[in-house]
């Protein structure tokens, strides 16, 4: 069971804006097509589909499933500035591993909010009992490596020339890794 | 918050500086201990399990630099350990939906000339 009472969550960023941090909710499709499309190409290549497409957001808002995907949007006067996604598998040997995606506005970088999103997701992480949380991000975004880092994430590795975006050019990918308290008690890292 | 003065006091104090004394680091040790048992105490009152996780590690960090210890490792493990406690600040003022602190707004308090932290993202 997903904790979500501590929904809708208001914090305030550095510039004193307010955000409101909450679940995704099928109403949300337009305001997160909205988000995506205006999101520079590189945050957008890790996307199976294509994310301008409205039909494609849509969908995902008609089969949102928490246990699955847990999408956890920031909300600024009514226009998404930035999402958060933990995505994990209910049984298999990765049951532990949350998969997290995140997601900030270009004219929303540099206030905080990448940091809340992580520490948002560190939460929901420690809730779940997760043993780790694994980010992707590939090298160019340094903004967002050097705000994982600094929320407790090690590079796990680096692999070169490993994706590709959009374009077809190459890029090299940063698998970060975060210890959550259940794996720190039973391994000394 | 008194944790953030608390914290800053710290962050800017001469310790880190290259002419610090054995004595200055002692100091340090003891007012980041007082810090992160205030913390601690802050936290007791809180559900923020990850926040608890780093403030272990910022308990872990202070043992590691021991309170009469010199040296580059000393400083070093100091630092872990305050930058754990800032960690730890960060998560409370986050869960009361406050803005994060950043020290260097507060720089010209403490006379502080270099700018060894900034919040990127």
């Amino acid at each position: 069971m997903i904790p979500l009472d501590r929904y809708p969550k208001e914090i305030i960023l550095r510039d004193d804006s307010r955000v409101v941090l909450r679940p995704m909710i099928p109403g949300d499709a337009d305001g997160l097509w909205n988000f995506l499309r205006r999101l520079p190409e590189i945050d957008k290549s890790h996307f199976h589909e294509d994310v301008d497409r409205r039909e494609v957001v849509e969908g995902w808002a008609k089969s949102l499933d928490y246990d699955a995907a847990l999408p956890v949007l920031a909300i600024r006067g009514g226009r998404v500035v930035g999402s958060v996604t933990l995505y994990r598998n209910r049984t298999g040997w990765k049951q532990r591993v949350g998969i997290v995606r995140i997601l900030i506005a270009p004219d929303h970088r540099h206030l905080g909010l990448g940091t809340a999103m992580i520490r948002e997701i560190r939460h929901l992480g420690e809730k779940l009992a997760l043993n780790y949380l694994l980010a992707e991000v590939i090298e160019e975004q340094q903004a967002a490596v050097r705000a994982l880092e600094r929320m407790g994430f090690g590079k796990a590795a680096v692999h070169r020339n490993f994706v590709n975006d959009r374009n077809g050019r190459l890029h090299n990918l940063v698998v970060l890794l975060h210890p959550m308290s259940a794996i720190e008690k039973e391994i000394p890292l | 918050m008194g944790l953030r003065a608390g914290h800053d006091q710290i962050y800017f104090g001469r310790w880190r500086t290259m002419d610090a004394t054995p004595i200055d680091l002692r100091r340090a040790w003891h007012r980041l201990e007082r810090l992160l048992r205030e913390i601690a105490a802050a936290l007791e009152a809180e559900d923020v399990p990850a926040a608890r996780l780093d403030l272990g590690k910022a308990f872990e960090a202070l043992h590691a630099a021991g309170p009469g210890e010199e040296g580059p490792e000393a400083v070093r493990y100091l630092d872990h350990a305050l930058s754990f406690a800032h960690r730890v600040i960060g998560g409370l003022l986050h869960e009361k939906g406050l803005p994060p602190h950043s020290p260097m707004d507060f720089a010209g308090w403490y006379d502080a000339r270099e700018v060894p932290f900034r919040e990127d993202w």
